[in-house]
């Protein structure tokens, strides 16, 4: 059976290298590529059920017309022939930028960017700016360090102390166990942040269980812990550190009692911590993406990285800040998050003005002119961005919506004319990642359903029925076919990167560091680690220090009492955000969402393990099965998200509102009430 | 010869290797041959929450294979692989009772079982088997053991000198983080009882098996008793009507019918093959000795293979739960015929010291079911020495033998229903709590 390689692209930080056994023109067989150092050991069980997905009786193969209530298929032409007609009136009538341009994270690939090159040549249109996943710590590692990089993936082997705070990589990036496993092997220690008892934490020698959105505190709690102690790197500091008298002064109101009053921490389980952080070295903190999604949690994420920074963590073996990977993002101009901010100077064509964490309350809101369109592709924006009856309105008041998409998700089901959508094994493409530093190449190795056709054929195909010109389409589009010479062209610059060479399996990305800010290199301003940021007063009107703030939905603010218990919607081993669970492999492991929370919590609500439960606030409600959970802090409740909206989305919930920096979405700053279900 | 590895706290739980064993053999996920078995899934405080994947050990000496009475089983010499034919199999699924790790799956609609083949093919190109070439944390691998394996051990693991190709990586029990307690007072109440998992055997899914018993077991002592001097209680006619209604209930079950004749391919190793033969004599040599009113060489001919029936039934329930011969529990079926025999013949002594005997294992046995409520013990207690009270003389025969056999209606259901065979799920879910582990308590 011929094998082939290629790679995972989903938004995942494994981004695994797979070897796909091919047989009758259809994948049989998924198993890992040891060649990929990071995430070689195995596939996680959503990279295997590609042998499912790919050939699911779910999957659309042809364009669906909506016809009343239902979808009809139609034939390509017709499907062509509609699109140039609305986009053409739409264009003449509102003007193009009353089109909205939606992509999601859905699938990584350099090809992705010819959509926006064909909606320029059509003449502009409106887009979203910020990110739904991780834009506050992106802005708090890059105004503190200058750079979005850390250490390699197999770097954690080096550590004697892992700090894993709001991550569980056991069900978010289970390859990092393995390096997590050889690093405990070694002897070193294990200390989890999370308010709830994760997998991950099975393996912690202490889990400390803040509020939710109290992170930062505990964060300035502990500085000042280390400084007392005189445990800090003071020839760090001094040498590659702004603004530390100010930040030292700043922690000193950080008392022990009071962190343990903003936390919830009892103070033995703080001092622990911090003794373990002032006596293990060199010590990796890996924060995830959770405690990143308050209204606060840019700041929070600068107090966390102070930690490293005050440690003299930065740049050694072992050590370090690995939130993000971004040293495969060589091709574009700008890295994250700049690249989705929107631009300083407009250009009068792309019109960047819809936040994505506000997604529906923008698009309802945007003016001269309003849209009457969108364009959605690789993502599903009705359940998985914030404030969900929102984002549905939004759509429904357009006049013309088509959604790419390789199933009939809750946003295709809105659209007007969804197109098929190739999956990766169908087209060529070049993917980086953003925990390890691999460039790999994700050939077509099986040729896709005889009505797909992959996004850049569909843009091509519209330029010539909207008569673009035939020059510009050739400077900027992709022919039918022509993937490879494309990709050709992007590679040009690295000589080194060659299609042939990705072709014989993962290659580290030109100029990456085995050791990030090994050279104590910090682009920021002062070219020093910058505690002190004039960047966070002048951008996003945040104090220059790390201050630690309550987030803004908190059940202690006025006006929250009816809500008092805090909502998290974690990501769960089971799916990508909404991909894959309602594949036959894979749904028997989580068939619905289920509300989970502390004993404590269910009994003063009548709940008992099994129970139906009705959970709500202002914006909506959902009804749910119960779980009960002794490894749940009190006052705090979870639904994994990516369910879709029959089974219960949980951004029926959550609230539109931006962090504090960076333009992510708050989903976490989301209080709730639990009832049992009448 | 090949073994699989584990190494339990690199074990995440995430069931990729049921996944990949669901793709590679083609079957659907709630028959797939690995089990991911999850201890302390609720997270109590102070108790660590692990992980077993569990598939087939592929042991040194399987239970599967000495047990089945259809010698389907056979043990691969190059890889050790413990494979299994199903074209032989006759979907009695007392492998899936004798095999302590429940490797063995019944498939409700082929009528055979399935099990994990270690993935043989891949094996013999060099590859490891599927679900181990998937972990993505290096917990499940596969080696080629040097020597001999000692027997491993893990909370929640069955011990039992199978010899399972299996090594547990590392001596680390699992542990528990330290982390801020919970308040006790609510532990309790947090949840209902753990949901009653389908046990491997009960009264209500083997009704058909304690009709069965019952009934040999009567028959068996009525030919005994009447072998040993005592009247002909039963006539001919009814005799054979019971015993070959029995047959039916028993072979129902069966998830192949039509191969039933196959469960005498394994007289030298199953207990179940020489139940079946036993049976298989018994009944036709009874009749014909009662029909012709001879109590010659068919009579004890029947005699003889209604004992080895007997005890090859009470031998297949002690090899399914792994209890020693010499633990006997009350509703045991050779003793029970014996005193249904000692009536009919009427034999006072034996009978006494039979029921003495067993009222006294019913009394020690442990109480975990429906013997419990006093109204069944006093009522089995009743139907055992009631009998023995009266005297057989001063009550009718027939009065005591339906009493005796009303008791042992009721002791068998009780033994079904609290019939303990090893199963990893009760195992595991168990073993949590009985891990010693670091302490919870923050102070």
């Amino acid at each position: 059976m011929p094998v082939h390689r290629t790679a995972c692209p989903r938004n995942c930080y494994s981004t695994c290298s797979l070897l796909v056994e091919v047989e009758d023109g259809r994948v049989r067989r998924i198993e890992p590529n040891p060649d990929n150092r990071a995430s070689g050991q195995g596939v996680c069980l959503k990279g295997l059920s590609y042998v499912e997905r790919a050939i699911s009786p779910r999957r659309l193969t042809r364009p669906l017309a909506r016809q009343g209530g239902d979808f009809v298929p139609i034939e390509w032409d017709e499907a062509l022939d509609r699109m140039a007609n609305a986009f053409e009136r739409l264009r003449r009538e509102e003007g193009p930028q009353a089109l909205l341009y939606y992509q999601g994270s859905g699938s990584k690939g350099l090809l992705n960017g010819v959509g926006m090159a064909f909606w320029r040549l059509f003449g502009g249109c409106t887009t979203t700016y910020g990110d739904l996943c991780w834009p506050a710590g992106l802005e708090a590692t890059r105004l503190t360090l200058g750079d979005n990089k850390h250490n390699a993936p197999w770097d954690l082997e080096n550590a004697r102390l892992v700090v894993l705070w709001g991550r569980n990589a056991a069900e978010t990036n289970v390859h990092q166990m393995d390096h997590l496993a050889r690093a405990l092997a070694h002897g070193a220690r294990l200390v989890v942040v999370d308010p709830r008892r994760t997998e991950s934490a099975e393996r912690a020698d202490l889990l400390l269980q803040p509020h939710p959105g109290s992170d930062g505190a505990l964060a300035l709690g502990l500085a000042r812990l280390l400084i007392e102690g005189g445990q800090i790197d003071a020839a760090f500091v001094r040498d590659h550190v702004l603004g530390y008298d100010a930040f030292q002064s700043m922690v000193q109101e950080w008392t022990l009692e009071r962190t343990e009053k903003a936390c919830g921490v009892p103070a033995d389980l703080i001092l622990r911590f911090a003794e373990l952080l002032g006596s293990c070295r060199p010590f990796t903190l890996t924060p995830g993406f959770g405690m990143q999604r308050y209204g606060n949690s840019g700041q929070t994420m600068r107090a966390l990285l102070a930690l490293p920074v005050l440690c003299g963590q930065i740049g050694i073996p072992g050590g370090g800040w690995s939130y993000a990977n971004l040293q495969t993002q060589i091709f574009g101009h700008l890295k994250d998050p700049l690249d989705f901010y929107p631009p300083e100077r407009p250009d009068g064509i792309v019109r960047v003005a819809v936040s994505t964490a506000r997604l529906g309350a923008d698009m309802l809101a945007l003016e001269d002119p309003p849209l009457r369109a969108a364009w959605v592709e690789r993502g599903n924006p009705i359940p998985q961005n914030p404030e969900t009856p929102k984002v549905l309105e939004a759509f429904r008041r357009l006049a013309f919506r088509v959604v790419v998409e390789e199933f009939l998700t809750d946003t295709a089901r809105e659209a007007d004319l969804v197109l098929p959508a190739k999956n990766l094994f169908e087209q060529t493409d070049v993917i980086g990642a953003y925990w390890h530093p691999y460039l790999q190449l994700r050939p077509r190795i099986v040729d896709p359903p005889p009505e797909v056709k992959p996004e850049s054929e569909i843009y091509w195909l519209l330029a010539e029925r909207l008569g673009f010109d035939r020059q510009a389409m050739a400077a900027h589009l992709v022919p039918p076919g022509g993937e490879v010479a494309w990709l050709e062209r992007r590679l040009a610059p690295w000589p080194e990167l060659t299609l042939a060479r990705l072709a014989q399996g993962p290659v580290l990305a030109p100029g990456s560091e085995e050791v990030a800010f090994a050279d104590r290199h910090f682009p920021t301003p002062s070219g020093r680690i910058e505690l002190w940021s004039d960047e966070a007063r002048c951008r996003w009107n945040q104090d220059p220090l790390p201050r630690a703030a309550e987030p803004l939905e908190s059940p202690g603010r006025a006006g929250n009492e009816a809500f008092p218990l805090r909502l998290l919607t974690p990501n769960s081993k089971n799916r990508i955000h909404s991909q894959f669970g309602f594949l036959d492999l894979l749904r028997s492991l989580e068939p619905l969402p289920l509300l989970t929370l502390a004993p404590v919590d269910a009994r003063a609500r009548g709940l008992r393990d099994g129970d139906r439960a009705r959970l709500f606030n202002r914006r909506g409600e959902l009804h749910l099965g119960v779980r009960v959970d002794g490894g749940v802090r009190p006052g705090v409740c979870f639904v994994p998200n990516g369910f879709w909206l029959a089974e219960g989305a949980v951004n029926l919930l959550s609230a539109g509102r931006e962090t504090d920096m960076g333009h992510g979405a708050a989903f976490h700053d989301t209080c709730v009430e639990v009832e049992a279900a009448r | 010869m090949k073994a699989f590895v584990l190494d339990p706290p690199r074990c995440t739980g995430c069931e990729a290797c049921r996944v990949a064993c669901a793709i590679e053999n083609r079957l659907p996920m709630d028959r797939v041959w690995r089990t991911v078995h999850h201890a302390n899934p609720e997270h109590r405080p102070g108790v660590p929450a692990f992980h077993l994947s569990l598939a087939c050990n592929h042991c040194a000496r399987p239970a599967c294979l000495e047990g089945c009475p259809a010698s389907a089983y056979r043990k691969d010499p190059a890889t050790g692989a413990v494979l299994l034919d199903e074209t032989r199999c006759i979907g009695c699924r007392y492998c899936s009772w004798s095999c302590p790790y429940d490797a063995p799956r019944f498939d409700a609609d082929s009528g055979v079982m399935g099990k994990c083949t270690f993935c043989q093919d891949r094996l013999r190109a060099g590859k490891a088997p599927a679900c181990a070439a998937a972990c993505p944390t290096g917990a499940l691998s596969v080696e080629t053991p040097a020597g001999a394996i000692a027997e491993p051990v893990f909370p929640g693991l069955f011990q039992g000198g199978l010899g399972p190709a299996l090594r547990i990586k590392g001596g680390a029990l699992p542990m528990a983080p330290v982390m801020a307690g919970a308040p006790q007072a609510d532990l309790d109440e947090w949840r209902a009882a753990p949901p009653e998992r389908p046990r491997k055997a009960s009264l209500r899914s083997d009704w058909t098996l304690w009709l069965f018993t019952l009934v040999v077991m009567g028959l068996v002592g009525l030919h005994l008793g009447w072998v040993l001097g005592g009247p002909p209680l039963l006539p001919p006619w009814l005799f054979l009507t019971a015993g070959a209604l029995a047959a039916g209930f028993s072979s129902a079950h069966l998830g192949r019918p039509g191969r039933a004749w196959r469960a005498l391919d394994n007289l030298r190793g199953s207990w179940l093959s020489r139940e079946i033969l036993g049976f298989s004599l018994f009944l036709p040599a009874a009749v014909w000795a009662l029909a012709s009113g001879s109590r010659g060489p068919s009579a004890w001919l029947g005699a003889v293979a209604g004992l080895v029936l007997l005890l090859s039934v009470d031998r297949l329930y002690q090899v399914a739960e792994r209890r020693p011969w010499w633990r006997l529990r009350s509703a045991e079926v050779l003793p029970a015929g014996l005193q249904v025999a000692a009536l009919v013949a009427g034999w006072a002594p034996v009978l006494a010291l039979l029921s003495l005997l067993r009222a006294g294992l019913f009394l020690a046995g442990d109480r975990r079911g429906a013997d419990r409520q006093p109204l069944v013990a006093t009522a089995r207690m009743a139907a055992l020495l009631l009998p023995l009270a009266s005297g057989p003389a001063s009550l009718p025969a027939w009065a005591a033998l339906a009493c005796l056999l009303a008791g042992e209606a009721l002791d068998r259901a009780c033994f079904y229903d609290q019939l303990s065979i090893p199963d990893p799920a009760a195992l595991v879910r168990a073993a949590g709590p009985a891990v010693i582990c670091g302490s919870a308590d923050p102070a």
